[in-house]
């Protein structure tokens, strides 16, 4: 979850979040270095006395000034290309769930093995038990095996929503009649928080997704309870 | 707003309190006909009193402001059901079409944009305390105590408190948040005390 004073990202969870932190850095870098470079000729620029009024052309600057933008955006595109393919890859998932868009709370399906359906509603600030992060806690979590690729399927039963958690660097829009997939592995068990990523009306600030990752054997049990008890 | 400092409110701005009725009330008929807009379909129930008496039909669950304030800015939103205290569940159902009616706001603020008109209402006459404090407010700031603040704008939540945030960060750190370079990798789980 967000932590206070944050700069970066948060901790990444899955194998593709390291690799986007990874293009994230790369990426930033050569930002920072052409807009340190722009700057430092800013700035000499307007510090100085000197005069020169007779240029009339430069070829061979120009060309390198043409020339390597072209190079450093090749740069650029190679990892980025590299991690959206590997996003897309598809290696046999363990287990599928839905996650289904509501105005306003999200409802989750795990229907390959039992008929295991839930909806997840934002705990209200004044229900909070101590401890707890405002607009952040639901109800019912999404509990999920670790170390397991899972397939997400996610939509919507009314209008748009997105179904985002940062640090696994997941976010995929909610579309209504339209499913829209995302795998998802995390390395760590933990409980990851995410919120709606798409405006939905008036409490699209409220509808929060919460995953909990643990063993398959916690996993197992909580959806025989679950699957019991509603 | 000023209820916080135990002034009693204007006469015209007494506290509201819906009964969490379902149906929401407007008098259709005459207001149509008033603001020259077109009726709808919605369920009407009168209290049998006021159709006994033959007076103009009005939304049963009113709030004062709406005493003051013309008909045509508060009857959009009785039609949309903006009136009555209802529950997110309630109001959707078993949550299969998106719903039209307004839901009471999630958290503790009663000042919101997307759920004008709330069970408080704004006062726009003011008693000669309420009058005082608006003045003191154009001084600094830093004079105001905490129950003037709290009287003139709305709290802050609990979860804002330092013994909320103690909890909340104890939370985080028992379970791992950010274990790698955030902020539980500062702290040092073995002599329980952050990283120097």
């Amino acid at each position: 979850m967000p932590y206070p004073m944050q700069l970066g990202f948060q901790d990444a969870t899955s194998p593709i979040m390291e690799e986007l932190m990874y293009f994230h850095d790369h990426t930033l870098m050569i930002v920072f270095l052409i807009s340190s470079l722009v700057l430092y000729v800013l700035i000499l620029m307007l510090t100085t006395k000197l005069t020169h009024t007779s240029t009339m052309d430069a070829q061979e600057v120009e060309t390198i000034w043409t020339i390597m933008p072209a190079v450093i955006l090749v740069l650029i595109a190679l990892p980025s290309l590299r991690i959206l393919y590997m996003m897309d890859e598809i290696y046999n998932p363990y287990l599928t769930v839905k996650a289904m868009g509501h105005q306003w709370y999200w409802s989750y399906e795990y229907t390959d093995y039992e008929e295991l359906a839930f909806d997840s509603y934002m705990i209200p600030t004044q229900d909070l038990a101590p401890g707890q992060l405002r607009l952040l806690e639901v109800d019912n979590r999404v509990v999920l095996p670790m170390e397991l690729p899972i397939r997400m399927l996610i939509s919507s039963e009314d209008v748009l929503h997105a179904w985002a958690v940062p640090s696994l660097g997941l976010k995929a829009d909610a579309i209504p009649g339209r499913l829209n997939q995302a795998t998802l592995t995390s390395t760590r068990p933990g409980i990851y928080y995410g919120q709606c990523s798409e405006i939905c009306g008036s409490n699209h600030s409220f509808m929060p997704i919460v995953l909990e990752m643990s063993t398959l054997k916690y996993f197992e049990n909580w959806s025989h309870m679950m699957q019991s008890s509603l | 707003m000023l209820n916080g400092l135990g002034l009693s409110p204007p006469h015209n701005c007494a506290r509201y309190i819906g009964d969490g009725r379902e149906e929401v009330l407007s008098g259709l008929g005459r207001v149509g006909g008033e603001c020259g807009l077109t009726p709808t379909s919605l369920q009407i129930s009168v209290p049998p009193s006021a159709s006994a008496q033959n007076k103009p039909s009005r939304p049963a669950l009113m709030a004062p402001a709406m005493l003051v304030l013309p008909r045509s800015s508060w009857v959009p939103l009785v039609r949309r059901g903006a009136f009555g205290v209802r529950s997110i569940r309630q109001a959707h159902g078993s949550g299969d079409t998106a719903c039209s009616q307004k839901m009471p706001p999630y958290t503790n603020y009663h000042a919101e944009r997307n759920y004008p008109m709330p069970d408080e209402p704004f006062c726009s006459e003011l008693s000669p305390q309420q009058r005082a404090l608006k003045e003191k407010e154009k001084g600094s700031w830093k004079q105001l105590t905490e129950a003037e603040k709290v009287a003139l704008f709305r709290e802050k939540p609990i979860t804002l408190s330092e013994d909320w945030k103690s909890k909340q960060l104890q939370r985080v750190l028992d379970m791992k948040g950010n274990p790698i370079q955030g902020l539980a990798s500062r702290w040092d789980y073995a002599r329980k005390e952050w990283k120097k």
